[in-house]
């Protein structure tokens, strides 16, 4: 079989020269299955344009689309209907006095404690530090018993020794002693 | 909107300031201790907790021990001790603590007995005071090159304590 008028066709194919036409041989050439090995190469190719030139919409696609948009549109309305319920206003109106109750007591205990330290009016006379923070550096009490006792003892000698010589420190009750 | 966004801010800064208004405060030489940070090398600082002072009240009376009840007499009405030692660097130490006291003059006061002469500037005991009650005393050790300490208690304290702590 000659196949020197399918080479030519192919050549003009590739320089983009080919009528419909001559396509369409291509085509029918490139579906029989005896070819040459040098041509086999090229069948994928126009197979495809075949098969693909086959392929079309369905004669359902325009009713299935139209089905698809209604829907979604069906959807979209839904949840647009959701929100728009009372929901929200509701929620609000039934947090708003527990707000005001807080923002309330915020401004009370804050102006409270404000005026607390600005006119030093604490009349509490106990002790305010936090004891918590203390860690002990002694586990045993007779060993802390006895440092502190020295201690004690040791800065109420220096005192006193002071308070003899400056009689300012000392309440005049234990002067005369 | 504006209202609820004021609200929310509101309450924000009740919950922050709560923690801080419950939070207490530090005795003097706690305080010293957080702002200057020192060297165990040069400062050694003895704490006895409210806890400590219970169990050294509860500790068994020796007999003809005065010295002892005397201590226990004193201790009635203290809730903390402590006692910083410093080992080097004593006069350096000395005028940080009274830079400290300085600087908290509206807290601590140099102690003196209502008609007696204020306390001049070299004075050794100083005390804070809430309500009727002295709730602090610190006292420092008399200036030395070599070794400087401050006797620091809290509780509640009056006039007669001091005087029982002079006389000791």
């Amino acid at each position: 079989m000659d196949y020197k008028y399918i080479e030519q066709l192919l050549e003009a194919y590739w320089q983009c020269n080919t009528s419909p036409e001559e396509e369409e041989v291509l085509r029918a050439f490139f579906k029989q299955s005896e070819m040459p090995e040098s041509l086999k190469r090229y069948r994928s190719l126009f197979a495809y344009q075949s098969v693909s030139a086959q392929s079309s919409l369905g004669a359902d696609f325009d009713r299935r689309m139209e089905a698809l948009i209604e829907k979604e549109e069906a959807a979209a309305a839904a949840t647009q209907r959701t929100p728009v319920s009372a929901r929200p206003g509701r929620r609000s109106i039934s947090l708003r006095p527990l707000f005001r109750a807080a923002a309330i007591l915020a401004i009370v205990l804050t102006l409270g404690n404000a005026a607390q330290y600005q006119f030093g009016k604490n009349e509490s006379s106990e002790p305010d530090y936090n004891y918590a923070e203390y860690k002990d550096t002694y586990t045993d009490p007779q060993v802390a018993f006895d440092e502190v006792s020295s201690a004690l003892q040791e800065f109420s000698s220096g005192l006193h020794s002071a308070v003899k010589a400056d009689s300012v420190l000392l309440p005049k009750t234990s002067l005369k002693q | 909107m504006r209202t609820n966004k004021f609200c929310c801010l509101l309450i924000g800064v009740l919950f922050t300031a709560i923690p801080l208004w419950s939070q207490g405060t530090s005795d003097f030489v706690g305080r010293f201790m957080q702002i200057n940070k020192p060297s165990a090398s040069d400062v050694r600082c003895i704490t006895v907790g409210p806890r400590m002072v219970e169990k050294m009240m509860r500790l068994p009376e020796e007999q003809d021990n005065t010295a002892s009840a005397r201590i226990k007499d004193i201790l009635e009405g203290c809730k903390s001790i402590r006692i910083l030692k410093v080992q080097d660097q004593a006069p350096q130490y000395r005028e940080k603590m009274l830079s400290l006291l300085e600087k908290n003059k509206k807290r601590y006061v140099p102690y003196n007995e209502p008609g007696t002469a204020p306390a001049d500037s070299e004075s050794r005991l100083w005390v804070r005071r809430r309500g009727k009650n002295i709730v602090e005393v610190i006292i420092l050790s008399p200036e030395d090159e070599n070794r400087f300490s401050v006797l620091n208690l809290t509780g509640s304290m009056d006039s007669d304590f001091i005087e029982r702590l002079i006389t000791l």
